[in-house]
């Protein structure tokens, strides 16, 4: 310790070990990203059963069906922001692929990338238009009168919508990091999301650019997605399957298709703004959502560290549902690692089986190959 | 200070010497087309044209003409136009010296009007008639110039020990009050429509550069409070000898601190306001650049977007339409 008080000896011994080591690291790294690299995304095997516009029905077949499984096949309805791939990111941390194992018959929505003959779609047309389609699919597929269905952010609060519009479709409803309750200022999104004008931007862009968002969503931690991601990424830019992961995840945040730009005005007046869902006041297709006729039992999961959609925009939705049977899971973690973390993914996936099981009748089938024919 | 000069007798001088040039530089373009056949007035007609221009025209080593068709002169095939570029020639020195010397002509009668200015020869009248307009457009863009060159007068009041902070505010000030008003200066004419939308797209750009570089600047505030409290901290923990053997603890120690400065810059109004104020200079910027876009595309008989946006618009209602009649042809909406 020298009369400034800082070790300085002993930090420049460290810095120059830590400089030799450096230089032995980006020999390594230079090596792993000039060589072949194993980053796809989105590996595990599906096939498109219906396909409406861009968007498509995608269906993962289990691979075994063990006796106990749930046979009720499970709709998973993403955000219209990023893309769906996000589920099924790398192996061993697939959430897609942990359905699968368990025996679930497991569909999903790939929405595309809306281009300009798009903007014109509204809430009212995902919901009673494509969900509503692509749940009268499976359920042709099933011959089953209700199937299950997740949603996941954005594509949560609509999957809220249409279970409150057609219930009897919906035997049980999965909310994950779902926003219900946006009249909040514990996330940012929450807070900048009451200065924008929608209408303004609407009418100039049409529908609103991906890069757009995603630069928004950086903005939300600067520190952290701009900066010290990537002095991570140099750190261990020598260890290969590191360096996979990461182009996996890079992949994915950046792969950012448009949003229709009539849904984006009214998600963010009614909700982010007006925040009418929550009161039952919001309208779609001329019809009133009200949250009372969700009387299929709700299983609501959310991130204590999600700083996009934060607990206080998700707890509320249980409250003000018409169903008795309804359980709040608080996770410890953030907006993404709920689907991608080693850790949560040891409790999410097995939470969401477990209880569905436990709500399980048996009276769903294995699916039909031509759907058109009931 | 220089004695203000007469402007009919400078526009005068201005018109002889522009009809001077003007009347050589057209007697200038007989040569390329010479003399055809071999009547003495064709070849009268060439020497004039030679003359006046003082060339000859360039010919092979068999004498033909090496500038064009109309070289081949001998050649009978082309004799008929030949004999009518002779002409042609002949009629156009003839002009010429017609134009010139009505220009140069003598001066009419004084005025016979006690007071009524003498009316003088005709490129004085000439210069009479255009002299009060080009004075006028000469007065304007001089005060216009004169106003571009105290563009920075409004800089005064701005302080530049903090330059990093001001020189914004002055650039916002002197294009609101120097530039931006040319730019909004009505246009005038067949063409003001195209000229508006020009003016305003360069206008809607210049205020979303400004309102990036304003958000930029504010982005760029934690930083800088995050190196100074970083140094706060750093004393702190020297004078508890809890001073972090390790450089990267260093880096981590900075990087809580800038992460807690974003996040509180990120919740005060002023961001929110700067944020607000970006997207709608972002907003204004594309519409300024969608109506320029489709001012150009129109000229090519190309859609515009708010053609197709009209297409879309029906396509989708028509679509719905036809989704609402196929729900209800199978069996009230139980389409299973």
């Amino acid at each position: 310790m020298d009369k400034t008080g800082f070790p300085v000896d002993l930090i420049l011994s460290k810095l120059a070990e830590n400089t030799i080591g450096a230089q032995s690291r980006v020999r390594q790294a230079s090596e792993i990203m000039t060589g072949p690299l194993e980053a796809e995304i989105a590996q595990t095997p599906y096939e498109i059963v219906h396909q409406e516009d861009r968007v498509k029905l995608k269906y993962y077949a289990p691979e075994k069906q063990p006796a106990d499984r749930v046979k009720t096949p499970l709709l998973i309805i993403y955000a219209l922001i990023n893309r769906e791939t996000m589920l099924d990111l790398q192996p061993g941390r697939s959430v897609t692929k942990s359905f699968l194992d368990r025996g679930m018959d497991v569909y999903m929505i790939d929405w595309g990338y809306p281009a300009e003959q798009d903007k014109f779609l509204t809430i009212d047309d995902h919901v009673n238009g494509y969900i509503d389609d692509m749940v009268n699919v499976i359920r042709r597929r099933h011959q089953a009168e209700q199937i299950n269905i997740m949603g996941i952010c954005m594509g949560g609060t609509m999957s809220v919508i249409y279970a409150a519009l057609h219930p009897d479709k919906v035997k049980n409803l999965i909310t994950t990091v779902t926003p219900s309750h946006f009249d909040t200022d514990k996330g940012l999104l929450h807070v900048w999301m009451k200065a924008v004008n929608a209408d303004d931007l609407v009418d100039a862009y049409g529908n609103i650019p991906g890069d757009f968002m995603n630069f928004g969503f950086l903005l939300l931690n600067p520190a952290r997605l701009m900066l010290d991601k990537y002095v991570g990424f140099m750190e261990h830019a020598d260890n290969k399957e590191f360096v996979e992961n990461f182009l996996r995840m890079e992949k994915w945040i950046f792969d950012s298709p448009d949003v229709p730009g009539e849904t984006f005005r009214q998600f963010i007046k009614d909700c982010y703004q007006g925040n009418l869902l929550i009161q039952n006041k919001m309208e779609v297709g001329g019809k009133r959502v009200d949250l009372k006729n969700i009387t299929m039992p709700v299983l609501n999961i959310y991130g204590k560290f999600d700083h996009l959609v934060p607990p206080e925009a998700c707890e509320k939705l249980t409250r003000q549902v018409g169903s008795e049977d309804t359980e709040d899971v608080c996770l410890e973690t953030g907006h993404i690692g709920i689907y991608v973390s080693s850790k949560t993914q040891k409790e999410f996936v097995p939470k969401i089986v477990k209880w569905l099981k436990e709500r399980e009748p048996d009276t769903a089938s294995a699916p039909t190959k031509n759907p058109d024919q009931p | 200070m220089p004695e203000p000069t007469d402007t009919s007798t400078m526009a005068s001088s201005l018109l002889d010497a522009w009809l001077k040039s003007t009347t050589d530089f057209w007697s200038g373009t007989v040569p390329p087309f010479p003399a055809a056949g071999s009547g003495k007035d064709q070849e009268a007609a060439r020497d004039t044209a030679t003359a006046s221009s003082g060339d000859q025209p360039s010919q092979d080593e068999n004498g033909r003409n090496k500038n064009g068709p109309a070289g081949n002169s001998r050649d009978s095939k082309t004799s008929g136009m030949a004999d009518g570029l002779s002409f042609w020639n002949t009629d156009w020195s003839s002009g010429a010296q017609a134009w010139q010397s009505i220009f140069s002509g003598p001066k009419l009668p004084d005025s016979p009007i006690p007071g009524f200015p003498e009316t003088g020869s005709f490129q004085e009248t000439l210069a009479k008639m255009t002299g009060p307009v080009f004075s006028a457009v000469n007065t304007m863009i001089g005060e216009w110039m004169q106003q571009s060159g105290t563009a920075g007068g409004g800089t005064g009041k701005f302080n530049f020990d903090s330059l990093d902070k001001d020189a914004l505010a002055i650039w916002k000030t002197i294009y609101d009050n120097a530039f931006r008003k040319f730019l909004k200066a009505p246009q005038l004419g067949l063409m003001r429509e195209h000229q508006e939308r020009v003016a305003r797209f360069f206008d809607r750009f210049t205020l979303l550069e400004t309102a990036l570089a304003e958000f930029l600047g504010v982005l760029s505030i934690p930083f800088k409070q995050s190196f100074d409290d970083f140094q706060k901290k750093l004393t702190e923990l020297a004078a508890t000898g809890k001073a972090p053997t390790e450089p990267n603890d260093y880096y981590k120690i900075w990087l809580r601190i800038l992460e807690g400065h974003y996040m509180t810059l990120f919740q005060s109004p002023g961001y929110i306001q700067t944020l607000a104020k970006t997207l709608a200079a972002s907003a204004a910027y594309t519409r300024a650049k969608k109506e320029l876009i489709s001012d150009v595309l129109g000229q090519w008989s190309i859609p515009s977007s708010n053609a197709m946006d009209a297409l879309y618009q029906e396509l989708h209602v028509l679509k719905k339409r036809m989704k609402q009649i196929e729900k209800q042809l199978t069996s009230n909406g139980d389409d299973r």
